[in-house]
This record gives structure tokens, sequence and C-alpha cells, in this order.
């Protein structure tokens, strides 16, 4: 375990530039992981830590040694692939046991990490088995296990779980998160499911188009996000956005289509401002109170149900919990916590405190 | 309705094919042009160039190639009966092979007809017996032909050596003559043809010849051993790739200076003053081959028994080939088998080769008189270059073709009772 | 499942007719031949059972050429699996100029074999061919290339490993494009150097293409012909006489049509042999893996 830090990377193939300027600092022994949409240059930035890509200019520190001219065997990482790429002709100790052959050491003490490594991951009985033989998740775990076997100071997962079936997924969320905890090591990993990002990191690096948009733990990026995209990108369903200005006296948000919603408390923004208004659905409430809305879709998913509410010609998805008997067409009156309202800017999307 | 669409498909596709088949055939008519083939050497390419102006144009084709490959191409077009072929060269091994197996057309009918119109008897007894088989005549003899020994008269005077004639005067000279730029002698150790013609001198002159009189091989005695032996130490004064060097390239060897001296057909001679071909023009003289024993030959063409086409003017286009005016210039390229001709002092002057020629008719010896020689050739040479490249002693070499030969003639029915 | 109707077999008759006419006749044909005494030129044939045979595998000159077909054989398909599976790495490794070189390296398979021998043997003629000429100009005494009985043997591999190395390239190239990359890189994380990634993953992914590759080229080698005729007939002496060369020496040069008809089925006998082997062998260790 080791601290990882990322100084000014930047990643071009042939003359086109994919990331461009990524800063990360990540500490002895975290979880992070990196999540945004496809093509945002997550898994180049891993492989880039990996080895398996050349930086172009900027440095790559792994317990604050300068390893970006290193080969990928030498900056003492671990890395668990998509496809897990197991080598299919040996067995599971021999694949979990390679990179110690690699390194000459010896089949007693081989056997012996084998072993150790094994035992953590419950693969024993597996051992002798070869990698048709074993179903997905086991795969998986060989895969793990081959990368602990190295005792190494990162691990980098790559989109370990797309694999997987969701009920599996879950499961091996919190394997992943357990093992964690029992190693200490410092992990990179990278997926484009938030759910994921969620619920596994100690802190997440939202990217996007080569850009890091916001680093934060999972609380601050739901809480306080640091642009439209991010809370857009963070929480399912995703945030409402709504296109209009802060109206007279703040005392409300005038839509474009001209809807008022009444806000509980004015915002430090000047009225009359084009603005964006992000609601999160989990936040409206039914209020006898509140604005107007037609229910225009009801998706129920047995624990909460999802609603689509047309307000003034918008459409806003909200996410009840209790079971409130609502029918399409029926028209409700709605409100929103007065803490739980974000405004971005239009044109830079960046989050305007207020 | 099945029905009648078949028969109008059928008929559709009928048509056509009668057409085409029509045009073939046609053009098949128009083509039967009498077939020649040869060995290529300077004097075929000027009697069959006779052969092609005796009749009208377009009515003779040749086609010429080295003789083992002629032969191959003549034994299986007829051995299976076939009238591709409508007039071949034999030498006389080959002939004797052909007419064994009832492969020419006997000419005794035709030979009487024109006997007077173009002199025929003025072959020699010796020459007419040798385009016999069993009473009848088989081939129009064309050329007699001997091995000659050539040798660079200006390299020998200048290193002081005499023209050799004995075996071992000629392995000294070689040994002499022999330096980077310029091999000692040629070889010509390409099988079938070439390589038996050469150990034929070796086995004559060193041995004791092939056969006894059972037909037994006795090559492989001491004498065939040592023969055989010398001519592998003779090939240390070889230029390189004489075991895939026959007539042709040991010719161009001689011509090109990249030799010194060795044995060649008569037929060769002119080429060595052409002044197109030769760079040693003037600076090769002859002698009969040293110890002797070489071969001679005498050459002919046959008709196919199996040539669809007229034998009569097939004939008559050999006899004139064969004809006196036509071999008084044939003469700078081969001797021609007519005494008028043979007779005539003008020709040792005119050609320098005359005098070692007809010194090597008297010392030299013809391949043994039997049918399958060829094919005891195709054994032999394989196992003598075996002893020559090393990968056998000689001893066993020999032994083994020896072995193989009788197993052959065996087959042939050479030793029944 | 096709419904069995009366009369369904008719539709087999052309194609089995066919089949039998240029395929079934022939070899019946030859069989029955080779259990006789037939010399082509008397056009007498007696039949003598078996002698054919126990001549052929009492002689010589018969084991003689199979073992120059063996070590021709082997040192043909060895060096063009190595030099093609090299290739093919290397081609693998090159990406987009690959598809230039591929079309280039390809060329010397498209020639007949025969013109590709006949370029080859002016390449290799002694003294005037190019090669010798090259090297005498630096004053380099070459060896005798078509004529001294070791140096024929290397030139007649060499010859068709010149034609055929292209083959094995392009099947274990293609083979190459189906490998899964991340391997690979899993392996370079692993610490392994890449010549032990070629020997822990490339090859074991790769062992189907190069089983199917030796086995067929085996195959064609041991029946090998056109290029040995045209380099060297079969010459020096025997130096370069397989199988299947003395097989012709013997129908068409001898005329022992009975006797090359009886080697011919000796030969097809062993090819046969060879291709069951292989094919056991292939599938023990292809299907063996797949419990």
């Amino acid at each position: 375990m080791a601290p990882l830090a990322i100084r000014r990377a930047t990643k071009s193939f042939g003359g086109f530039e994919v990331l461009h300027g990524i800063d990360i600092d990540i500490e002895d022994g975290e979880f992070v992981v990196l999540v945004g949409p496809s093509g945002c240059g997550k898994s180049t930035l891993l492989r880039l830590i990996a080895g398996l890509e050349d930086i172009t200019t900027g440095e790559i520190l792994i317990d604050d040694k300068e390893v970006s001219r290193l080969h990928p065997k030498d900056r003492d990482i671990a890395m668990v692939f998509q496809s897990y790429a197991l080598y299919p002709h040996m067995s599971v100790a021999e694949n979990m046991g390679f990179s110690l052959r690699m390194r000459d050491v010896k089949p007693p003490e081989r056997d012996r990490k084998v072993q150790a490594a094994a035992e953590i991951l419950g693969l024993t009985p597996l051992l002798d088995r070869y990698p048709r033989q074993l179903s997905g998740g086991q795969r998986q775990r060989v895969a793990m296990g081959r990368a602990i076997v190295r005792d190494p100071k990162v691990f980098l997962f790559d989109e370990p779980l797309s694999n997987l079936d969701a009920k599996l997924r879950v499961q091996m969320r919190a394997e992943i998160r357990v093992l964690h905890k029992k190693l200490k090591t410092t992990i990179v990993y990278v997926t484009h499911d938030q759910i994921e990002a969620m619920t596994m990191a100690d802190k997440i690096v939202v990217l996007r188009d080569g850009h890091v948009e916001q680093i934060g733990s999972p609380l601050e990026l739901y809480d306080t996000p640091a642009n439209a995209f991010v809370g857009g990108f963070i929480g399912s369903p995703a945030m409402n956005m709504l296109n209009g200005r802060i109206g007279e006296g703040g005392r409300s948000f005038v839509t474009d289509n001209g809807a008022e919603l009444p806000l509980a408390a004015p915002p430090r923004i000047e009225p009359g401002r084009a603005t964006i208004m992000g609601l999160r659905p989990e936040d409206i409430e039914i209020d006898e109170a509140g604005f107007p809305a037609q229910v225009q879709l009801i998706e129920p998913t047995g624990a909460d149900i999802h609603v689509n509410l047309e307000v003034s010609g918008d459409v806003l998805t909200a996410v009840f919990h209790e079971r409130l008997g609502l029918s399409e067409g029926q028209s409700v009156r709605l409100s929103i916590p007065v803490d739980k309202v974000h405004f971005f800017d239009p044109d830079s999307g960046d989050r305007i405190v207020g | 309705m099945i029905t009648a669409m078949n028969r109008r498909m059928v008929l559709r596709g009928v048509a056509p094919a009668l057409a085409f088949a029509a045009t073939i055939a046609g053009t098949a008519a128009a083509q039967d042009a009498i077939r020649v083939i040869s060995h290529r050497q300077p004097a075929l390419e000027y009697y069959t160039q006779q052969m092609v102006e005796a009749l009208p144009e377009g009515r003779v084709t040749t086609e010429l190639m080295p003789i083992d490959k002629e032969l191959e191409l003549a034994s299986i077009t007829m051995s299976s009966e076939s009238d591709a072929i409508d007039v071949l060269y034999l030498n006389d091994a080959s002939f004797q092979r052909f007419a064994a197996n009832g492969w020419l057309e006997p000419l005794d009918d035709l030979w009487e007809k024109y006997r007077e119109e173009y002199d025929l008897d003025d072959f020699p007894q010796s020459v007419i017996d040798s385009v016999t088989y069993d009473g009848h005549i088989y081939s129009m003899p064309i050329l007699t032909n001997t091995e000659l020994f050539f040798y660079r008269k200006d390299l020998l005077e200048e290193a002081g050596i005499e023209p050799p004639e004995t075996m071992e005067e000629y392995k000294a000279a070689a040994a002499e003559l022999d330096s980077a730029r310029t091999a000692g002698t040629i070889m010509s150790l390409k099988p079938v043809d070439a390589a038996l013609n050469e150990a034929h001198w070796y086995m004559n002159s060193i041995g004791d010849g092939w056969f006894d009189e059972e037909w037994r091989p006795i090559f492989n005695n001491a004498a065939g051993v040592e023969a055989i032996t010398k001519l592998k130490e003779m090939t240390e004064h070889a230029p390189r790739g004489f075991t895939s060097h026959a007539n042709d390239e040991s010719t161009i060897n001689l011509q090109q200076g990249l030799a010194a001296m060795g044995l060649q057909w008569f037929t060769r001679a002119a080429a060595m003053d052409d002044p197109e071909q030769s760079r040693v023009v003037d600076q090769i003289d002859w002698v009969a081959p040293p110890g002797g024993g070489a071969r001679i030959a005498n050459d002919g063409f046959a008709i196919s028994r199996f040539s669809s086409g007229d034998k009569e003017e097939m004939f008559r286009m050999m006899a004139e080939a064969a004809s006196r005016e036509s071999m008084r210039e044939g003469a700078q390229y081969a001797m021609p088998p007519r005494l008028s001709i043979l007779e005539d002092p003008a020709l040792a002057e005119q050609y320098r080769w005359y005098p070692a020629a007809r010194a090597a008719l008297e010392g030299g010896k013809a391949f043994p008189a039997m049918p399958d020689f060829l094919d005891v050739g195709e054994i032999v040479t394989r196992h003598i270059l075996r002893a020559v490249t090393g990968e056998a002693e000689v001893q066993a070499a020999l032994d083994q073709a020896a072995a193989e030969t009788e197993e052959l003639l065996a087959s042939r029915g050479y030793y029944d009772e | 499942m096709v419904r069995w109707q009366r009369g369904l077999w008719l539709f087999f008759v052309p194609s089995f007719g066919l089949l039998a006419v240029v395929l079934l006749w022939p070899l019946g044909y030859a069989i029955y031949l080779s259990f006789f005494d037939y010399y082509l030129g008397s056009n007498v044939r007696s039949f003598i059972g078996l002698g054919n045979y126990v001549d052929l595998l009492t002689e010589q000159r018969l084991w003689r050429s199979m073992w120059t077909t063996i070590v021709i054989a082997f040192g043909s398909v060895g060096l063009e699996f190595v030099v093609g599976f090299a290739l093919a790495l290397a081609l693998y490794r090159l990406n987009s100029s690959a598809r230039v070189f591929s079309v280039l390296l390809f060329l010397p398979h498209i020639v007949t074999p025969v013109v590709a021998a006949l370029f080859l043997k002016w390449m290799l003629a002694a003294n005037w061919g190019f090669v010798d000429a090259t090297l005498l100009t630096f004053g380099i005494t070459p060896p005798d290339w078509l004529g001294d009985p070791f140096w024929a043997k290397i030139s007649v591999i060499l010859a068709d490993a010149w034609i055929f190395t292209p083959l094995i390239m392009m099947v274990l190239y293609a083979g190459l494009q189906g490998l899964d990359e991340s391997l690979i890189e899993a392996a370079q994380i692993d610490g392994a150097s890449n010549w032990r990634i070629l020997r822990h993953v490339i090859i074991p992914a790769l062992i189907p293409a190069i089983i199917f590759t030796i086995s067929v080229r085996l195959m064609d080698v041991f029946r090998f012909f056109d290029i040995i005729y045209v380099l060297t007939g079969g010459g020096p002496g025997t130096a370069t006489e397989t199988i299947t060369i003395y097989t012709y020496q013997l129908g068409f040069r001898m005329l022992q049509v009975g006797k090359a008809s009886a080697l011919g089925v000796i030969t097809l006998v062993i090819v046969a042999a060879l291709l069951l082997t292989i094919n056991r062998l292939l599938n023990s260790i292809y299907r063996g893996g797949d419990r």
C-alpha cells in the first residue's frame, strides 16, 4: 500500500489528446473510484497508471517514486481486468502463482502465498480447476487472487463487475469492500456505474471528456455537485434540471415555460439572471400548499414509486417511498425543501453558491 | 411440363456444343503437319532445318530438346500408342530399345523404292547395320558422331605439355592447368546420357567394359572400380556444378575459357570457332581421346509406327535431309555417314578436327548392342554419381548398380535359356 | 431432418460417379497393376502377386529414399514453421504497416511451385547463377548448391520453405488476431519477459493453429515432387531422391509400371498412417483439454 499521485497528466494518441491535465492525489490505503460516461478517459487513465500506455506529459508517483517511465512489472501494481484475463491453459493455482514464477520464486514459497490468497477469497477447493470450469464470479475471484498474491502497492480494477449479472454484482461489490478492509491496500477502481462508485468508494473522481469534473467523497458529490454534469451523473434517477431564472424578490424560480416554483428561502442570486435549477427526484414532496403539477406516468418498483410529473411544459421525475395511490392524469401539488435545491450557471455548468 | 422443359434445355445445350466441337475438329484437321522431335545440338539443328525446307512451308514442325527429355517424351508417347509424334531422332542406344519395343515403322519397302533416287547405297554397310534391328531397317542414318579430346593448345604450349595420349597424362595435364579461373578439365556427369558417355570412356580405357558375353555386368570388378575411382579423382579438376553438366554446359565451359580440355562430341567442334559464341576461336585443337574406348554413335531419324500421317512423305523428307548435297554442307557439324563424302580429302583441309575424328573412329567403341542399355544407364549413372559425390564408396556403389542391373535384365528376359 | 424419400440416392450418383471416375478407378487400377510385372516397352504383363512389394521393401534404394524424404520433410517443415511463426509475430506487432508487408511476403506463395523452382534453379546454378556470381565477385568460393549431396538437400529444403513459409505465416497471423490482448497485458504486469509471454501465453493459445499447419505441411511435403524434379531431378546421384521421385523414375524412366504402382500404394499407406497419427494426436491434445 502506498500513496498514488497523478500530476498534470496528459495522453495523446497520435495528434489527438484524450486526457487533458489530470491531477489526482490518492492517499495510502484509499479506495478511489474513477467514474464517468463512455469515452471520458477513465480506462485510459487506469492504463497509464498501470504502464500499459505511455504517458505523454506529466508524472505518476507511486509511493512518492516517479514511475511513468517504468515497465508495468516494475511498478509494483496488480490489475484485475474486465475480462479477467485468466491464462486458459493453467490451473487456478498456476494462474495465481504465475507472477511469482516470473520472479523466480521457488515452489514452496510460491505455494504458500497462493494458499494464503486462496484462503482469503475462498478459492481453496478450486485450486486445481481450470478457468473454463469456473463460473463468472469464481473467475473474478481468481483474477483478484492473482492480484493479491503479488502483494502490490496499488490494486487496479478495470470495470471488473461489468460482465456479471445484477445479483452477483451486488454480492461481489460487498466482497471487494470486505477485501479492501482486510488488506488495506490502495485501490483505483474504474466503473461506468455510479451506484458502484457510490457504494464502494472512499473518494470518487468524476471524469468527462478527459477532464476531472470533481473529486470528493460520495456524499460530497451527492450533496454538493460542483457542476450540472456531476449533479446529473450522480444519483439515480438523475437530478431534474430546469431552465429558468430567479423570480422577483428571490421568492420563486420561474421556469422558461412560465411555471412558478416558490422557494422557501431567497438564494444569493440576483433575480432575472438565467439559472438552471437542479432538483433530486427523492427531494420532491407532495404538499397541499405547493405548486401544481400533473401526473403523467407512474412506475412502481415495489420499494418506491417513480412518478413523471408535468409542470407547465417541463417534466419532473419524483421518487416517493409511500404508496400514495396516485393515478395518471391526476393533479397534485409539490414542494421542495429549502436546502435541497441546487443552482447552476447555464453557460459554464458550474454550481452557483447560494 | 418437366419433360418438355428438359428437352428444350437439352437442345439448347447441344447446338452450341456441336458448333464448338466442329470448330475444334476443323482446326485440328488443318493442323496435321509432320511433327519432328530431336535432340538439340548444332548438327541436328542443321538437319532438322533441312527437313523443314524439304517440304512445302508449314508441313513440318520441329521441336528440339536435350536428349534425355526427348527420349522421355518419346517413351511416354509411344508406350501409350499415341500418334502425337511422327518422326524422332534416335541414337544407336535408344534406337535398339525403340525398335525392340515395336514402336518404329519398318522402312525396308520405302528404302528399296527410293534407293536410286537418293543414292542410298552410298551409306557404308556398318552404318546400315547400325540402323537395322532383327533384319529390318528402321532409321534413316543422319550422322556418325565420335567423342574427341578437346584441348587449349595455347595453354598446353605455354605449360610445355604435349597433348595427352594416356589417361595418366590426361590427369597430369588437367592437374597442371587447373586454376581458380580455369578448371583443368570439363566433365559431363549429368544423368543419364552425358554421365554414361563419360563413364563409358573410363570403363573401356581403364576398366574391362560393361558386360561379359552373357550380358552379366562386369563393371564392378577390380578394373571397373579403378576406372570409376579415376573418374572420381578427375572431378577434382572439373568446374563446379559438373554433376549437372551435359554437353551444352560443357561446350559453353570450353567456349568461355572456363576449362582447359576434356571429352566432347565431334558435333561440338565447329562451335569452338564460332566468333559469336566462343572466346577461344582458333585456340582449341583436337586429338583422339587418350586411352581410346570413347563412344562412337550412329544417329538417325525414325518414323513412329503409331503416326497417323503419310509415312511415304515423311520418308522422302528424311531422305532429302540425308541427301548428298545436304550432308556435304552438314559435314562441318558432324561426320556424314556417306562414303562419297568421307573419302573427300578437301574435308580434312577445310575442317581442322577431321584428322582427330578419323583417329577417334579407329580407337572408339560404341555402346553395348542391347536395347536396354539406356535403362541400365539410368541405374548405373545414379550410383556412379553417388560414388563421385562421396555418398558411397566406389566398390559399394558399383556393386549395388550391378545388382540392380542384373535384376533389371533378368526381368527383361536376358538370362532365359 | 430430411425426410427420406424414394430415389433420393439418385442425387448422389452424379457426384459419386465423378469421384469414382477421377479417384476410385485410377486408384483401383494402380492397386491392380501393383501385382504385375509390367514393362511398358514390351507391353507384357505377368502376374507376380506381392513380388513388387517384396522387391521394394528389401531394396536399399527404397529405404534410402524414405530416409531422404524424412530428412527433407522435417527439415522443410521445421524451417518454414519457425520462420513463419517469427514473421507472424513480427506482423502482429507492426499493426498498420502490416498489410503492405503481408502482401509482399505472400508473393512467393502465389507463384506456381514449378515456376518458383525454375527461378531458384537459375539463382543457384553453379558459377553463373545469381548467388554464385555475387559471391565470387567478393572472392568467396560458394559450395555447389545443386551438385553437392549435402547442399542439394539444403537447397531443396530452402526452396520448399521459400514457397510455403508465407502460408504458415498467414495462418498463424490469423490465429494471433484472435488472441485476447488483455492476456498479454496481464502477463506483462505479472512480470513476464517477451520470451516468457511467447511461451506461456501466445503459444498455448495458438496450439490448434500450430498443429493444423504442421500436420498439413508434413503430409504435403511427404508427397513432394515438382520442386525437387525441377531443381535437382533427385540428384546428384540419389541425394535428393524422395519416395515420389523414385516412383517417377520407376514409372516414367524405366517404364516399370507395376513396380511404380506398388511404390505408389506404399506411399499411400505411409501418408494415411501419418494422417491418422496426427489426427489422433490433435484430438488428444486439443480435446483432452476440453474436459
